[in-house]
């Protein structure tokens, strides 16, 4: 493991799985920065370990009414809804846009196959 | 499999494949026939706002995961595993004089207040806030994500936040990939933004700026479509 970067003071200690590195989680405990493998690049606070607002946040995420299809397997929050753990409002106010193009009437089936050319096209997983 | 140009899907489907294909590798290339081919199969008025509504989200999406490096959720046993092609080169960018130029009016979703209000609260928060990033770092990369993306108007609407040296500039470069190449983003991407100081809860904002800045230009630029 390579020790990546400085200690993040504007975590809470031990909080989340701070990612940082080869794909690697961060560890203050450790005294710095070091990467795991299977974890995000960028900061995040796992549903588990949140506390406050961020907590009503993914409990708000949870309840939304979504396929059972975009549930990840092991009953987490999605990846990409942990990446925006790092600010409630941030991810309250950006999944409150995706929850709403959901309702738009545009059947879920061309929602879809939009939003899968779209990463497709990126040459994105997600 | 689904390029945008799978003659095996329906043609309802080929146009919507069409149209998210086109407008998120060349979003200054749109053209009234895509909107007419869509027409031709149902999808107009709302379902067409909607279609570049998730175009646009997808586009904030997948920029998101691809800066900050998060796993996939999901295995599937019955589809092809995607690998990406981290090698693919972006659409060539043409000249400044022929960037379209579409106005704040089609930044918006007529069809859907709900939506509307949504988007610019979102947008308020994300490219009009004073921390964890200034007001002015963050307009700096939007701007660079909108020349990015051939935004005539909103790059001149930004016109007065070119990056200052240091912070500025590694924001500025940071914003340009992302835009462009999203797919080749990296960990070290990220460590360079640390290194200039920039704290962890700075780089979400950071990455979230450029990416709804991607996003808007697209809905800009789809919408426009409206008009002709």
């Amino acid at each position: 493991m390579a020790k990546i970067g400085q200690p993040n003071k504007e975590l809470p200690h031990g909080a989340g799985d701070h990612g940082g590195g080869e794909k690697g989680a961060l560890w203050p405990d450790l005294g710095g920065w070091f990467s795991l493998p299977g974890m995000a690049w960028l900061a995040t606070i796992s549903q588990g370990e949140a506390v406050g607002e961020l907590a009503e946040a993914y409990a708000a995420m949870a309840a939304r009414p979504i396929p059972a299809v975009y549930r990840p397997p092991n009953g987490t929050a999605p990846g990409i809804v942990r990446a925006h753990s790092l600010d409630a409002e941030l991810m309250r106010r950006t999944f409150t846009m995706s929850g709403l193009l959901h309702r738009s009437g545009l059947a879920w089936a061309d929602r879809e196959l939009v939003s899968s050319v779209t990463s497709r096209t990126n040459q994105c997983f997600y | 499999m689904l390029t945008g140009d799978d003659g095996l899907l329906p043609a309802r489907g080929a146009a919507l494949a069409d149209l998210a294909a086109v407008l998120t590798s060349r979003p200054w290339s749109v053209t009234p026939e895509i909107r007419d081919r869509l027409a031709a199969q149902g999808v107009e008025g709302a379902d067409f706002e909607a279609a570049l509504g998730v175009v646009a989200m997808f586009n904030y999406l997948t920029r998101v995961a691809d800066a900050s490096g998060i796993e996939f959720d999901y295995a599937s046993e019955q589809l092809p595993v995607f690998e990406p092609e981290r090698d693919q080169e972006p659409a060539p960018r043409p000249g400044r004089d022929r960037w379209p130029v579409v106005g704040a009016e089609f930044r918006t979703f007529p069809s859907f207040p709900a939506m509307t209000r949504a988007w610019q609260d979102w947008r308020d928060y994300v490219l009009d806030s004073d921390e964890p990033l200034t007001r002015r770092e963050r307009l700096v990369l939007a701007r660079a994500a909108a020349q990015e993306s051939c935004d005539a108007w909103r790059a001149d609407e930004l016109g007065e936040y070119a990056p200052h040296e240091g912070g500025e500039a590694l924001l500025d470069a940071f914003a340009r990939k992302l835009s462009r190449r999203p797919w080749q983003m990296g960990p070290a991407d990220l460590q360079t933004l640390r290194d200039g100081g920039y704290a962890e809860r700075a780089l979400l904002h950071a990455i979230s700026a450029v990416a709804l800045q991607n996003a808007e230009s697209r809905l800009a630029m789809g919408r426009a479509l409206t008009s002709s």
